[in-house]
């Protein structure tokens, strides 16, 4: 029962951050990415999330020539704040 | 013992996100374009969904808004309408103007035509002054200009089945030769994009430029100079202008093609 609830939050917050990613400012996908990160473990959606603003505004947007840097950020978030969580002992919620 | 049991754990675990970090990664590089043309399908059905939402919740909330607001704004509108009306007579004017012109110089530019999109993504949502429009690349073609009112705002840059992603020339480092009409003069410049739909030209210290200045781009209003930056060090002054709209605001664009 206890797991069940945990997978629709886990479900939900993923659905969240992949909608925010085509309706929402980038910055604020970022920002929901951050939290869900925070406290759920392995959050993969984030870097789909990142592909998916590639995709809006990648090409546009880049850094030294170098045009996914939404993946890019995402990925170094999927690790940084997987360390801090573990380091932080914070739960899945 | 339990320890080591748990490190273990930690250890297949962080095989395991490696693993399906590499395999999404792989799979959305490998189907790259395609990914990217249906992220642009879907883009546009959720955004769709959205505007069609947002339209029929609208008139709701104007039943909670308070009586005075009502008031207040009604008497702002009257305002409004008045200018409004003012300007429309100028407007006309102007219109039969040009076309009085036009005959004159039998001005006929057959190879333009013109076609109108809906902005699926507004510029405040992209980290760069780009937005998403609703017509894709059975119709346009990359390097279409877009107008907004009448002014020249951007460019057609990527190309999506029915989607296109728009660049305007306010984006970063995006240049743009612009006429100043100063008092006495007409200055030819450089425009260089700021973001958020602001400008910067470099210019002359000796030239003499005012605030309010009509700044013109392919023969189209872009701006009025709305701050001039004078840097003791340096023999050119910063002119700064913005476009005469917010672009968060921009719901429709119109575009010119050119075949």
């Amino acid at each position: 029962m206890l797991q069940n609830f945990f997978l629709i939050k886990r479900i939900t917050v993923g659905i969240i951050i992949l909608l925010s990613a085509f309706l929402l400012p980038w910055w604020l996908v970022l920002l929901i990415s951050a939290i869900g990160l925070l406290f759920f473990d392995n959050l993969y959606e984030v870097i789909v999330a990142g592909f998916i603003l590639d995709a809006l505004y990648g090409e546009i947007f880049n850094i030294l020539g170098f045009s996914l840097v939404f993946v890019i950020i995402s990925i170094v978030m999927f690790y940084l704040l997987g360390f801090f969580r573990k380091n932080l002992f914070i739960k899945n919620v | 013992m339990i320890y080591h049991q748990k490190n273990k754990n930690n250890k297949s675990n962080k095989k395991i996100r490696n693993f399906v970090i590499v395999i999404i990664l792989i799979t959305l590089f490998f189907v790259g374009q395609k990914f990217f043309d249906f992220v642009h399908l879907i883009n546009l059905s959720i955004n769709n969904f959205k505007t069609f939402v947002q339209d029929s919740v609208s008139p709701v909330g104007v039943y909670f808004k308070s009586k005075n607001d009502l008031i207040s704004k009604n008497k702002q509108l009257i305002e409004d309408n008045k200018k409004l009306k003012i300007s429309a007579l100028m407007s006309d004017f102007y219109q039969q103007e040009n076309s009085q012109l036009k005959s004159i110089i039998e001005y006929k530019d057959p190879n333009t035509q013109k076609v109108f999109a809906r902005v699926v993504n507004s510029p405040r949502n992209s980290p760069q002054d780009t937005f998403v429009i609703d017509v894709g690349e059975e119709i346009l073609n990359i390097g279409d200009k877009i107008f907004h009112l009448n002014v020249p705002i951007g460019f057609v840059d990527e190309l999506y089945r029915n989607s296109s992603v728009v660049r305007l020339y306010s984006a970063k480092n995006q240049k743009i030769p612009v006429e100043i009409y100063s008092d006495d003069a007409i200055i030819l410049s450089e425009a260089i994009g700021s973001s958020s739909g602001n400008f910067k030209m470099s210019i002359p210290k000796d030239i003499s430029i005012n605030v309010d200045d009509s700044v013109f781009f392919e023969n189209h209003l872009i701006g009025q100079v709305g701050g001039i930056e004078f840097d003791s060090s340096n023999t050119f002054q910063n002119v700064y202008f913005v476009f005469p709209f917010s672009i968060s605001e921009i719901k429709f664009v119109e575009i010119i093609k050119n075949n």
